[in-house]
């Protein structure tokens, strides 16, 4: 039974994490994020712009 | 969403449609830098956000436009009028704010309505504005449908005039100066570039056109050449002379509620002479160049006959 409650609950807490992650923040930002973690360097930027000149 | 880049890096940008969305899009770091309204800028950094400017995006290449049929002959005949412009932030809202006061009118005299860039030629049109100033290419786009008259090029009111910023987060700047550099540095290149010929000039409308604005080519050609100077995309660095005019006017009429040290919202450790720059390339990669050297061309003997 205590077995089960905590399969279930490592589950649930691996759904609502890959929810978030896909919901709200993005794999290639994680994915980003771990590589400079490890000391990589960032090799993409994310440049904002309006169509105005 | 496009993505580009010359070297190792890629850069990828993101396009919106409101200032207040490119805010909440930097806070929330899901972008790391961003072309940015340069007294935002400024806002930004005394609200707390830990930003900084690191180069410009162009120069002049705004105007005040009323209707094409309009009685408004100088600044003076705007008095009592309705005058559109993008935010409270924009320069251009500081630029009113300046001429009212060369002109000797009061602050409060031209009704100034804040309205999205895209929507000031409809309103001009519509009767519900009677001038407005603005970017490129909202500006042009009123003079080709025959809407609107440019009452003054910024260039002509405001020599190099600063609209949008470059601006970076600081932990961005601080943890890869590197990808920082590659950005600045091919901004200036193919601003470097884009000065250097007409042809260059119209190559870049057909692939901006077609790639970042979704416009129609024949507009930004006329933006990019009529004047050829309507634009300018050298001179890039941030100057603290011209930053410190804008900080001034900000803070006099209330758009920032206190001054703000250049040092403390500026980083022009990035600028580089443009004569260390040099942009490997002839034309860009799907451009049509036989139809930009044809429009360049017409371009030269139409300024040949004006002359």
């Amino acid at each position: 039974m205590k077995r089960s409650i905590l399969l279930g609950a490592i589950l649930w807490l691996l759904f609502i994490t890959a929810s978030h992650i896909q919901l709200n923040v993005g794999w290639n930002k994680v994915q980003d994020s771990v590589a400079q973690a490890f000391g990589e360097d960032r090799d993409k930027m994310i440049v904002g712009f309006l169509p105005v000149t | 969403m496009t993505k580009h880049g010359e070297g190792d890096s890629t850069f990828e940008s993101r396009k919106f449609t409101d200032w207040a969305t490119v805010k909440e899009a930097l806070i929330g770091e899901r972008i790391d830098a961003v072309f940015i309204l340069a007294p935002m800028a400024m806002q930004l950094k005394i609200d707390g956000v830990d930003v900084k400017v690191v180069y410009l995006g162009h120069r002049d290449g705004t105007a005040i436009v009323v209707g094409a049929d309009s009685d408004i002959r100088d600044f003076g005949d705007l008095a009592d009028k309705r005058c559109a412009i993008p935010s409270r932030y924009a320069n251009q809202n500081l630029l009113m704010h300046k001429m009212m006061k060369e002109w000797k009118m009061q602050p409060d005299s031209i009704d100034l309505i804040e309205l999205p860039p895209p929507d000031h030629p409809t309103a001009l049109e519509n009767g519900s504005i009677d001038a407005y100033i603005v970017g490129e290419p909202f500006a042009a786009l009123a003079e080709l449908n025959g809407t609107g008259r440019v009452l003054y090029q910024t260039k002509d009111i405001w020599e190099d005039f600063i609209s949008c910023v470059l601006v970076v987060r600081e932990d961005v700047i601080n943890d890869d100066r590197e990808i920082v550099q590659e950005l600045v540095d091919g901004i200036a290149k193919s601003g470097k570039w884009l000065d250097e010929g007409m042809q260059n000039r119209m190559e870049a409308a057909e692939i901006a056109a077609a790639n970042y604005y979704f416009q129609d080519p024949e507009l930004l050609r006329y933006v990019l050449s009529k004047p050829v100077d309507r634009v300018k995309y050298t001179q890039l660095g941030p100057l603290k002379g011209d930053f410190d005019e804008i900080m001034e006017l900000g803070f006099e009429i209330g758009v920032l509620p206190r001054r703000i040290d250049f040092e403390e919202y500026v980083d022009d450790t990035f600028v580089r002479p443009l004569s260390e720059l040099d942009w490997n390339m002839e034309h860009l990669a799907g451009a049509d160049q036989e139809a930009a050297a044809a429009a360049a061309d017409a371009i030269r003997k139409e300024m040949e006959k004006t002359k």
